[in-house]
């Protein structure tokens, strides 16, 4: 008797055992496919990156040398000291920087109160917003960029301008009308970001509020104390968004700024990809132009890696969602 | 007795009061769309209605033509109407791929393995890349090409090799790798598919990527304890909590595709601006219309199983 218990335990360890072995197994294969995987698509999005990064180090030889394939034989940064000084790069990197986040945080807390409002509010007027806010988010800028000149060059709210100062403002070649259209979640693709958080509060159960209100809590209470904390991986999100794309905006600052002024235009006339001096060839003007693009983009690479970890973060604290 | 009835009166009812709250948080959104864009939504459907007479510098005068406008535009343009035709049945094997590929690159993203960071960095690229910032500088490039191409054929300039500018065309690479030009067409094409796929999609997969994160750790430590399986965990955990997100991106890339400015209609629409403001407003609006209807069928399908944590 205690011996055929035992070889039941025997067997059934060793049955264990040989299925632990095949969930390894299993387990190294799914990890293989999954780094397969991930390298072929890092592969595809990287490989013109790559081209445009090996190319913005090779000297003038190197270009013009027919068995240079991506290892340029003369290596130097001569192409970046060019575009660096063409572009004024701290300076103009300054302003866009100042001009991002301007942007950026205005639009992620309006968005995210205002989403807030249209998850919670248990009203007929909420659904009248949400249509007014799928309007902005399919009528793309583009076609409204005479009429938003017009809005901003001769800037005023219902005839108050006017009335004081005897003229329309000219708002150009200032910060004042993206802050104006952050401020008023009508930026960029901000009725996206007004529909990400409303779907997000939605899936928030209401026990928390009703937890709040219980305890006495006011509207503004409970979302500045709780509901915020939760949303931070969302909002971050929202933030990285913004901040890129006004980063790399070319259509607003393209209205409301002169050419140079912020790194996403300044890229596109610099000097030197535009001069006829003699030897700036086809090649050396794309590959100054590619390089002001690289110039641009890298900062913005390095700011994710540092506030992708803010994502994760969230998690302790977004528990209670769910 | 009248006195405390007259207090109930001004005084607004507790979930009045509460409604109210919640409306100073829509406060800068209508500021915002009143003052700013409602008028440039009239004026611009204005014009659909009317014919725009240019006079001179800067003045135009308007004449009121009705319907006309969306007339041309849907019944005499020979192209617009199938134009339409086609955007709309492009668009739904983008939106299923595009889905299914950030949800699924979302969730490998999510779990912990080596080298997290740097793919995620990696696949954050297509979004600063979403504006056009280095399709644009490309487009410069090849118009440098041109000139040059031309200047060669003149004879003023010794043409040279023409390799580094291509290389960053990913398809000159396989077109060197490869060994027959069947699979050389093939790799070509659906490198080129999975190319157009990831570049549209690096945005949902950033927001799913936000969305899984907001996924309580305990439900899933819960699950485990119960011996789901991944699978199960997927499709009865991550799933439903997500399925609100996928709306989102659902409509973010519904609108993506159609607004590019590099779609036909589009292009269509700023050509016609240059002859007929009135017919291009028209087209536009019309366009827009399609594009509601269309995120109004989607959205209606999917709504019925998305999951939301809330009592009914």
């Amino acid at each position: 008797m205690k011996a055929a218990t035992a070889t039941m335990k025997f067997q059934r360890s060793r049955k264990i055992d040989r299925y632990w072995i095949v969930t390894k197994f299993k387990n190294f294969f799914a990890r293989l496919f999954i780094y397969a995987l991930l390298i072929i698509i890092s592969f595809i999005i990287v490989f013109p990156i790559i081209s445009k990064l090996s190319a913005s180090f090779m000297s003038v030889d190197d270009m013009y040398d027919r068995t240079v394939n991506f290892i340029p034989k003369h290596p130097n940064i001569d192409i970046y000291r060019t575009v660096l000084d063409d572009l004024n790069f701290v300076q103009t990197a300054l302003k866009s920087f100042f001009v991002s986040i301007i942007c950026a945080l205005p639009q992620t807390i309006i968005c995210a109160c205002t989403g807030y409002a249209l998850a919670k509010m248990k009203s007929k007027f909420t659904t009248f917003v949400m249509i007014l806010v799928i309007l902005t988010i399919i009528v793309p800028p583009q076609v409204l960029m005479v009429p938003l000149y017009l809005k901003f060059r001769f800037f005023d709210v219902l005839g108050i301008v006017k009335l004081f100062t005897g003229s329309e403002m000219n708002l150009m070649n200032s910060s004042w009308p993206l802050v104006i259209l952050s401020i008023t979640g009508t930026g960029f693709k901000n009725g996206i970001y007004i529909f990400l958080m409303r779907q997000f509060y939605k899936g928030v159960p209401e026990e928390l509020e009703e937890a709040a209100a219980i305890d006495g809590c006011s509207v503004f209470k409970t979302y500045f104390k709780i509901i915020l904390p939760i949303s931070i991986p969302m909002m971050v999100t929202i933030f990285i968004l913004s901040f890129a794309w006004q980063w790399t905006d070319t259509f607003y600052s393209g209205i409301f700024f002169n050419s140079d002024e912020v790194l996403s235009n300044a890229v596109f006339v610099i000097r030197s990809a535009f001069s006829d001096a003699p030897g700036a060839g086809e090649f050396y003007k794309t590959t100054v132009l590619q390089t002001g693009v690289l110039t641009a983009i890298i900062p913005l690479i390095i700011m994710y890696i540092f506030l992708q970890r803010k994502i994760i973060a969230g998690i302790e604290r977004s528990g209670i969602v769910g | 007795m009248s006195k405390e009835n007259n207090k109930s009166k001004t005084r607004l009812s507790y979930s009045n009061r509460r409604k109210l709250s919640y409306a100073v948080f829509l406060v800068p959104f209508l500021a915002g769309f009143f003052l700013l864009f409602l008028g440039i939504y009239i004026n611009s459907f204005w014009y659909s209605l009317n014919e725009l007479e240019m006079k001179g510098i800067g003045g135009f005068a308007l004449h009121y033509v009705g319907l006309e406008n969306y007339q041309f535009a849907i019944a005499t343009d020979p192209t617009f109407v199938s134009n339409i035709r086609a955007t709309v049945g492009a668009m739904l094997p983008n939106i299923i791929m595009a889905i299914l590929y950030s949800l699924m690159i979302a969730v490998i993203l999510n779990a912990k393995f080596k080298g997290r960071t740097v793919f995620r960095s990696i696949f954050f690229i297509p979004v600063i890349l979403a504006t056009g910032f280095m399709a644009r500088a490309d487009n410069l490039s090849a118009v440098f090409s041109q000139q040059w191409n031309s200047m060669a054929s003149d004879g003023t300039i010794e043409a040279v090799a023409n390799g580094l500018i291509d290389t960053g065309d990913i398809r000159d690479f396989f077109m060197n790798l490869s060994f027959s030009p069947q699979l050389a067409g093939f790799v070509i094409g659906a490198v080129d598919q999975i190319f157009n796929i990831v570049n549209i999609s690096g945005v949902q997969m950033l927001i799913f990527l936000a969305g899984l994160q907001s996924i309580s750790p305990s439900i899933y430590e819960a699950a485990d304890i119960d011996g789901c399986s991944p699978w199960e965990k997927f499709w009865l955990i991550t799933f439903p909590m997500i399925s609100p997100i996928i709306v989102v991106n659902v409509i973010y890339t519904i609108v993506d595709t159609f607004t590019d400015s590099e779609n036909i209609i589009m292009t269509q629409i700023r050509q016609q601006n240059t002859t007929s403001m009135g017919i291009a407003s028209a087209m536009a609006w019309f366009y827009f219309a399609t594009i509601a209807i269309c995120i109004a069928v989607v959205t209606w399908v999917i709504s019925r199983y998305v999951h939301y944590q809330q009592k009914d």
